[in-house]
């Protein structure tokens, strides 16, 4: 070869190594970031391009489909405001939340699981199509729950879980809203002060009150030091902790009573001298145990849910932050800096009822492509384990008593055996949270159940119809 | 006698156009072989045989006087170049014989060649003006090595390049029986000696044997336009000619085969050249009855190709009331449908949940395997929905029975 010859070859090779490695750095390493960057327009409109999965029920009956216009897919969600705040929406102008949000790799068939797109369907032009998920949500349970909540006509949440499985059955948040009419209704979902947008069965902070005593009650039986059977003495209504008087509802003295009386009537003088006893460190780890100061692994975005726990100003405090006596005591029954949400409480109740075991929740029951193949099935993991299955017997047991001895009389139906927990927090400037958390039935327990009622002047035992009724419908019966 | 002669030109395989020219009137034969863009190559070559209309050799060795027109020639051509910018650089090689008596001078620039062939054996004339002759001569490459240089198209000589050129020249005997050979290099560049001389050998008649070189050429490649001007200086061989007609041929350039056929039958009455394979095949596809072959094959493998595809293909759809696959695609033909069941299931279409029968109904075209795994799984799925109905049935009777056992039958039975 002569010299020019030579040159240009050299010239040529390395422009080809150069427009390689770009097109790979592009392709390859940029290819995330340029995908994800907001004004890459291109994206959303890449996916409606793409047939998405379809959202079904437990039933597999339609949540969410699809209508075409123009080669673009749009959204419909059949069922309207019934399941909103877990399906979500996906919409060109307004984003995606929910699982249409968490679970759009599969949706869009871009998860490695779905990505079955072969030659075959390429050369018949074939587009590429999202999988459907199937939810475990029972829309005959879901339908209920909203009902009775939407009669009380209170902003609430009620979230059910299937105890062996950790399945969520129902999860619904009150108000409501239509993801079908997002452009008609935007400025006003987001202006009202209800805020119908926000799924308080997951992100909503409600002080727990009396339901966190199924957690000081835990803590207290398994350190050996209390037993169901413990005695207490009670008679002035009140008790005085680290320069704090603690009053029993309406400051009512219970005289000389047991650990589960205690539990069963919620009293707080009580339950104040057992965390007192206890101390801080031995609530938090119990709290720690039952999954406080971490977000429930559940299938939604991690910014749609949140962690329970002591906080302040809206920001979750560290466990390891130092509380004085009176704070523990506070604690203790369910007042102080507590924030709980409902799905935290049905998990709690969720463990009890399965013999000290914390299913991790799940929605999602199966992803299947187009010709109907499952692709990735849920499969029940334990999340934590909380307590000794003894521990969580005699505790289950105290609960069947809150039903039928105690608080708890408006959950009480000869159907079946309910076991619950009741709670009326305190909450400054309005109404108290008027909580109920237990499972049905009682004997051999499929379903666990929170339900809180926000503002309810009147009284905690306003959210027993809802339990009932939802963990009826739960139930079949 | 007076001499004899035949010419052929042929564009060859490769190039588009044909930017030899050549010229033939006894006893002035002439073969340029053009060179430049955008069809100046043609204009080169062109310009050069034309000086050589208006001449008649006068000297009995006329080697000055083609000097002499050659050298007008090129100060022709190199004013047209520099004249016009889309013509600059071009050029033409020239080799021009004429007979006289007993002699045949010869005059060349460039690298087209003069051959004599004598009693079967084929000599060179000419040297080749380019820098691989050059490189031949001086040793530095063999002949063989030549053939299959890379720069073997690069010339050291040519007319219209510069203001002035070196003209060879030459002049010799010749013998009853010799034929003279003027050819561009899109001949010998293809052709090796032995094959030129063998069929020279055969003393077909001139025209057959210069169409029988241009048919070789183009069988070795036809990399660039071939010309070929073959001369009987003594009449001895026939050119395939009536002999009325008037013996010139000019050939334009820029001609393929069929056209330089017409073309020297036009201008000298030449009979069409012997055919080749590849005309024979062009000629008939070019009729009636090759349309129609051509067009029956066609409609013939567009309709095997399409019942091919429509056969590789499947759909799920319903057959009375049984969701089942068909094979075909989900049209009719006419009468004819295009589809036909390929497998039943047990699965019926009230079986499926709306969403699922929204697929069906779609009907859309799947691999064989696609469709199986969707029948299969409907198939499963109505199968555990029915066990799953006879489980609750038999618990029901089980009820019903463990009921009808606590029922207080009154003494002397029922009525």
């Amino acid at each position: 070869m002569n010299k020019p010859i030579k040159r240009l070859f050299i010239v040529s090779v390395l422009m080809f190594a150069s427009l390689i490695a770009m097109l790979g750095y592009r392709q390859v390493i940029e290819a995330q970031d340029l995908a994800d960057n907001p004004q890459n327009t291109r994206k959303v409109f890449a996916q409606m391009r793409i047939e998405r999965g379809l959202i079904l029920g437990s039933d597999k009956s339609e949540l969410a489909k699809n209508r075409k216009e123009d080669d673009l897919y749009y959204r419909v969600y059949p069922k309207g405001d019934l399941v909103p705040h877990l399906v979500g929406y996906s919409d060109p102008t307004y984003g995606q939340v929910g699982l249409e949000h968490s679970q759009n790799s599969y949706l869009t068939g871009t998860a490695d699981e779905v990505e079955l797109v072969n030659l075959f369907d390429t050369l018949t032009g074939k587009q590429k199509r999202g999988a459907d998920l199937k939810l475990t949500i029972n829309l005959q349970v879901q339908r209920t729950a909203q009902e009775e909540l939407q009669k009380i006509g209170k902003r609430g949440a009620v979230v059910v879980i299937d105890v062996k499985t950790g399945a969520v059955t129902a999860m619904v948040s009150n108000p409501t809203y239509d993801p079908n009419q997002l452009g008609a209704n935007w400025q006003q979902l987001n202006s009202d002060p209800d805020s119908p947008l926000f799924n308080r069965a997951t992100q909503g902070l409600y002080t727990p009150g009396s339901v966190f005593k199924m957690i000081t009650a835990s803590a207290a039986l398994e350190s050996g030091a209390f037993t169901p059977q413990s005695r207490f003495r009670d008679d002035r209504g009140t008790v005085d902790i680290g320069g704090f008087t603690v009053h029993n509802y309406r400051a009512e003295p219970f005289g000389e009573h047991s650990l589960a009386e205690a539990f069963s009537q919620s009293i707080n003088t009580t339950f104040a001298q057992v965390g007192d006893q206890l101390g801080k460190d031995k609530l938090i780890e119990y709290m720690q145990k039952y999954g406080f100061y971490e977000k429930p692994p559940f299938d939604l975005p991690s910014d749609e849910i949140a962690a329970s726990g002591r906080y302040e100003n809206g920001e979750l405090l560290s466990p390891g932050d130092s509380m004085d006596r009176a704070q523990v005591a506070s604690m203790a029954f369910g007042q102080e800096q507590l924030q709980v949400t409902p799905l935290e409480m049905a998990l709690v109740a969720e463990s009890i009822a399965n013999g000290g075991k914390m299913m991790k929740p799940y929605s999602v029951d199966s992803v299947s492509d187009y010709n109907g193949t499952v692709v990735k099935q849920a499969k029940p993991e334990v999340w934590k384990t909380p307590i000794r299955p003894d521990m969580a017997n005699e505790l289950k047991d105290m609960m069947v008593k809150v039903v039928n001895e105690g608080t708890g009389g408006k959950a009480k139906t000869g159907k079946v055996q309910i076991a619950a927990k009741t709670g009326t927090a305190e909450v400054t400037g309005r109404g108290p949270n008027a909580w109920f958390v237990g499972f049905a039935p009682a004997e051999s327990p499929r379903y666990a159940i929170a339900v809180v009622v926000e503002d309810s002047d009147a009284g905690g035992g306003i959210a027993g119809p809802v339990m009932r009724e939802t963990l009826l419908a739960a139930l079949g019966l | 006698m007076p001499a004899t002669f035949a010419t052929a030109t042929h564009t060859g395989l490769v190039r588009k156009s044909n930017e030899d020219s050549l010229f033939a009137r006894p006893p002035v034969f002439v073969v340029a072989d053009g060179m430049g863009g955008a069809q100046a190559g043609e204009v080169a070559s062109g310009t050069a045989v034309s000086a050589f209309e208006g001449y008649v050799p006068q000297a009995k060795s006329p080697e000055d006087e083609l000097k002499r027109v050659i050298a007008g020639v090129n100060a022709n051509i190199y004013e047209l170049a520099s004249s016009e910018a889309s013509r600059s650089g071009m050029g033409t090689t020239l080799t021009a014989a004429v007979v006289r008596g007993n002699s045949v001078s010869i005059a060349h620039v460039g690298d087209s060649r003069a051959y004599l062939w004598r009693d079967g054996v084929l000599d060179q004339l000419t040297e080749d003006h380019s820098l691989v002759g050059e490189m031949v001569r001086s040793g530095q490459i063999t002949p063989e090595e030549a053939e299959g240089h890379p720069q073997r198209s690069i010339i050291t000589r040519a007319l219209g390049v510069d203001s002035a050129v070196e003209i060879d020249t030459r002049a010799l005997e010749w013998k009853p029986g010799d034929i003279i050979l003027l050819c561009s290099d899109g001949l010998y560049s293809m052709v090796d000696d032995g094959t030129i001389a063998a069929i020279l050998a055969k003393r077909d008649n001139l025209y057959v044997s210069a169409w029988a070189l241009v048919e070789a050429a183009n069988a070795g490649g036809g990399r660039d336009n071939i010309s070929v001007v073959l001369v009987s200086p003594d009449g001895g061989i026939e050119t395939g000619l009536d002999d009325d007609t008037a013996q010139i041929a000019t050939m334009a350039p820029g001609q393929d085969t069929a056209n330089a056929a017409s073309n020297a039958s036009a201008l000298s009455g030449t009979p069409a050249p012997p055919e080749g394979f590849f005309t024979r095949i062009k000629r008939w596809l070019a009729s009636v009855p090759g349309r129609i072959t051509i067009g029956l094959a066609l409609v013939i493998v567009v309709f095997s190709a399409a019942w091919f595809i429509t056969r590789q293909v499947y759909f799920i759809g319903v057959e009375g009331d049984h969701v089942v696959i068909y094979r075909g695609v989900p049209y009719d033909l006419g009468p004819l449908s295009l589809s036909s069941v390929y497998r039943n299931s047990i699965v019926t279409f009230s079986d499926l949940e709306p969403f699922e029968q929204d697929r069906v109904l779609k009907g859309e075209l799947q691999s064989k395997s696609g469709a199986e795994t969707m029948l299969d799984n409907y198939t499963a799925q109505a199968r555990d929905r029915k066990q799953e109905a006879e489980r609750q049935a038999a618990e029901a009777e089980a009820r019903a029975k463990s009921a009808s056992k606590n029922l207080v039958v009154p003494p002397g039975g029922l009525p």
